[in-house]
């Protein structure tokens, strides 16, 4: 090496020692400087704050520990970085995050999960004690596949993606076994995949899937939805589901919210939102449009217990035992039954049936999406004799 | 502290660096010895006391061996407590949990006892502070009488953790007199940044991979167990050697030069070649202190073999308390008498990409023993490898592995290969411009991937 290289060369690293040292420092001082968060919106979660010196938690280390989720959490440009390692994932090729799939168009599709054998058992045995136990009541069951079953082509290539339909097709016939009619959408929604049929940052299906499957259930549950007919009204264009938030993909993006609104102009149902002590006239919250769940625009969210007066000329009443999937559906179930009742199990403490006696239900119907349902632990509760 | 933490690098790290380069020399050691108590105390402040003891205890059993040179009943006699004591303390804190279980499960019942969490880096400075008295009894370095000299190097914050475990002899010179400036601050800063890369770029990400793998290991196709292995292989490679560099660096930004302890193993044509490039550190210390004093090769075949599996055995024993961290030890053990005695002339007439995969085969089937908390486990995942209990011979899910981590494993192999360094080093080393691109890259990179692993939105109303 000649002098002249040898002297660039040194220069070359003393630049780079110095240059660490001030970028460190920078960090650290900028820190410290900076005004501390409390709140991420774009984690939805509340920040570390500085943690009070307390020498009990100091020699345990809890102190420490928190100190450093602190620094973490009020680091300088915490949220650029967070991008930063999401766009580096993107450039190596990673199309997996936090369970969400990067798939084709743009879609964010969340994996599918095995169950687990046992509680699905629980739950479809409770289910079948139920239906037992209420004969006489009509009890239905439509458990929603999701974007990984009906918008398989749209996974990133190879995706190992466990078989949604698999499993639905053993629980239909479980449920038929006990008593309960399954109402099978994966038909009527594999028809219309050029529709779009659910959001493309977010979990949900959309507002036009459920009226395709609220069509498709008539024929079953003994109506013709098609007699009424709707305006798709876009809400916002704005709405950012919640996996974009999860999966740190595609966090700017934006896409419309429909509702569908009757024609006919007839007078509006009574939503009674019981434990709340809320009423009003519609069935949707534009307000929460602004919020970072933007899908609890339909219904104001999840609520233990919704009580649905409407303006139909029948008798017939409806319990529904759902999830957040039946939300932007429950108002076209409005154009068929005089009363719903909608139970969501999850938040749900009450005693379902006193429910049952007190509202003189006739018919019943579960209406989950797959994923919530293979998961959940709360039904087998609810549905327990008391 | 670790010194991959968000805290340590922009917080801790500058802190340090400023007030020591503030510093005239003569307090800098005192200062070292400070910030390597509280780096200590940071997190783990109960087992200080443990750290501060071995300080003590070595320092003063360094003096008495040294000052019995003629004496050599007595010094043994010194060297064999300190031993002891040290040996003590290592099983008590490793064995303690899980003999107290294998003891309850003899009589059917279990034990309650407080379950001991393994003090950082015990094993590290415990054999560090070791090698220092046995360098003293074999006459290779003097006791050092300056306590804060001795004490600084005991408990150094930078191999702390993970090592290297660094001898004083090399240390002894550079405690009292080293080359504290902006080259030495640049270069150690290069390195740190390279380790740093090394471990949250390449090790953190394969790491994800290899535990999806293997949490799914009972439906696996025998592709995907291959990847899977690779994967393993490639991780513990990168986090071990990034955590070192790092490591070096900082003691190189302090003015200090730590002995290299890897050399890259990947590109070994034995298994005994393996193991010289491997964590040196800490197999240049069972050599010098365990398998030389029992004799080495200058006995005959059958005690020779004897001393290379005791000293493989404890190896692996030194690296957990389950069961197949000692099969994993033999294991060794067993692959190094056979190259010894069977296979060493023939693998070197071998071309050499042959002898280079038989050695990563069985270097890769042994981090399978030693990634797994069973036996029964690794041996299964093994048999996958070969097609005994696995789904097929490919599926898409190890094609989608495959194409997901291409860029990952293909800069893997590049960056276990010597040649990849010394382009780097003709290519930016030499630039002022390349020099600060390629590490401000790295070092932004770095530090994402350490703000991201905290990222964790919350999703209320999942559903």
């Amino acid at each position: 090496m000649n002098e002249k290289n040898k002297n660039l060369h040194r220069r070359a690293a003393i630049i780079t020692g110095w240059v660490f040292i001030a970028v460190t420092a920078f960090f650290f001082l900028g820190s410290l400087i900076a005004r501390d968060r409390t709140f991420s919106d774009k984690e939805n979660r509340m920040l570390e704050q500085a943690p009070g010196i307390n020498g009990g938690q100091i020699i345990s280390g809890r102190y420490e520990e928190k100190f450093e989720t602190y620094f973490t959490d009020q680091f300088l440009l915490r949220d650029m970085w967070i991008e930063m390692k999401a766009g580096f994932d993107r450039l190596i090729g990673r199309v997996e995050s936090n369970g969400v799939y990067l798939g084709k168009d743009g879609y964010l599709i969340e994996k599918f999960t095995e169950p687990d054998g046992k509680n699905l058992k629980e739950t479809c045995s409770a289910m079948g004690d139920f239906a037992k136990r209420y004969g006489e009541v009509k009890q239905y069951a439509m458990i929603v596949p999701n974007a990984v079953e009906i918008l398989s082509d749209k996974l990133p290539a190879f995706a190992p993606a466990a078989d949604q339909g698999r499993y639905l097709d053993t629980l239909g016939k479980e449920l038929e076994e006990q008593g309960i009619t399954v109402l099978d959408m994966r038909g009527v929604l594999k028809k219309n995949r050029d529709k779009k049929l659910y959001y493309k940052t977010d979990h949900h299906w959309t507002t036009e899937a459920a009226y395709l499957a609220f069509l498709e259930a008539g024929k079953t549950m003994g109506y013709n939805g098609s007699e009424i007919t709707f305006d798709a009204l876009p809400v916002t264009g704005g709405f950012q589901g919640t996996l974009s938030a999860k999966s740190g993909f595609r966090s700017g993006e934006k896409e419309e919210l429909e509702v569908f609104l009757p024609k006919d102009g007839s007078p509006s149902s009574v939503v009674n939102y019981v434990d709340e002590q809320k009423k009003t006239a519609s069935f949707y919250d534009t307000g929460k449009l602004d919020t970072r769940d933007g899908y609890a625009c339909f219904l104001g969210g999840n609520h233990p217990l919704i009580r649905i007066e409407t303006p139909v000329q029948s008798d017939k009443t409806l319990l529904v035992l759902k999830d957040s999937y039946a939300n932007c559906y429950l108002p076209f179930l409005a154009t068929q039954y005089r009363k719903i009742v909608a139970v969501d199990p999850r938040y749900y403490y009450g005693d379902l049936e006193e429910l049952m006696q007190v509202e003189e239900i006739q018919e019943v119907l579960y209406l989950y999406n797959a994923n919530t349902f293979f998961s959940d632990t709360s039904l087998q509760m609810v549905l327990r004799e008391s | 502290m670790l010194l991959n933490s968000l805290f340590f690098i922009f917080a801790f790290l500058p802190a340090v660096l400023l007030i020591y380069y503030l510093l005239p020399a003569a307090g800098r050691n005192w200062f070292l010895l400070a910030a390597s108590l509280v780096f200590y105390a940071w997190g783990d402040p109960v087992y200080l006391i443990l750290l501060i003891f071995s300080a003590v205890f070595h320092y003063i059993m360094g003096l008495q061996i040294g000052g019995e040179e003629n004496d050599g009943r007595r010094k043994k006699q010194d060297l064999i407590f300190a031993v002891g004591v040290d040996v003590f303390l290592l099983c008590f804190f490793k064995y303690f949990g899980p003999a107290a279980n294998l003891i309850g499960s003899f009589f059917h019942t279990q034990i309650a006892v407080r379950e001991l969490a393994l003090p950082i880096g015990l094993s590290f400075y415990t054999f560090k502070n070791l090698s220092y008295l046995f360098d003293i009894y074999y006459g290779r370095t003097e006791a050092e009488k300056k306590f804060t000299d001795f004490a600084a190097y005991a408990v150094f914050f930078p191999a702390m953790t993970a090592g290297p475990i660094v001898r004083y002899k090399d240390m002894k010179e550079q405690m009292k007199k080293r080359r504290v400036n902006a080259l030495q601050l640049g270069y150690g800063a290069r390195r740190f940044i390279l380790g740093l890369a090394k471990k949250v770029l390449l090790a953190d990400t394969l790491a994800s991979l290899y535990g999806e793998i293997s949490a799914g290991a009972g439906n696996i196709s025998v592709l995907t167990a291959w990847i899977g292995m690779f994967a393993f292989t490639m991780e513990i490679y990168f986090d071990f050697s990034g955590y070192s560099d790092m490591a070096i660096g900082i003691s190189r930004m302090l003015g200090f030069t730590v002995k290299e302890n890897f050399d890259y193993p990947y590109m070994s044509k034995s298994v005994t070649e393996f193991w010289r490039r491997w964590h040196i550190s800490l197999g240049s210390w069972f050599r010098d202190y365990i398998y030389i004093p029992l004799g080495g090769n200058r006995v005959g075949t059958g005690k020779h073999i004897r001393n290379i599996l005791i000293v493989w055995c404890l190896t692996g024993m030194w690296h957990g308390a389950a069961l197949n961290f000692p099969v994993w030890g033999v294991y060794y053990g067993v692959l190094l008498i056979a190259e010894k005695y069977i296979l060493g002339s023939r693998l070197k007439k071998l071309p050499g990409w042959v002898s280079g995969t038989y050695t990563m085969l069985l270097v890769m089937a042994g981090w399978m023993l030693f990634s797994h908390n069973s036996l029964g486990e690794a041996v299964g995942y093994l048999g996958h490898l070969v097609g005994i209990g696995a789904v097929g011979l490919a599926d898409t899910a190890a094609l989608y592995y495959l194409k997901t981590n291409l860029v990952v494993f293909l800069l893997c192999i590049l960056a276990c290969r010597p040649g990849f360094y010394r382009w780097v080093e003709s290519r930016f080393h030499d630039s002022i411009i390349g020099s600060a691109v390629l590490y401000g890259v790295l070092f932004l990179l770095g530090t994402a991937c350490l703000v991201y692993s905290s990222y964790h939105p919350f999703l209320y109303l999942r559903f």
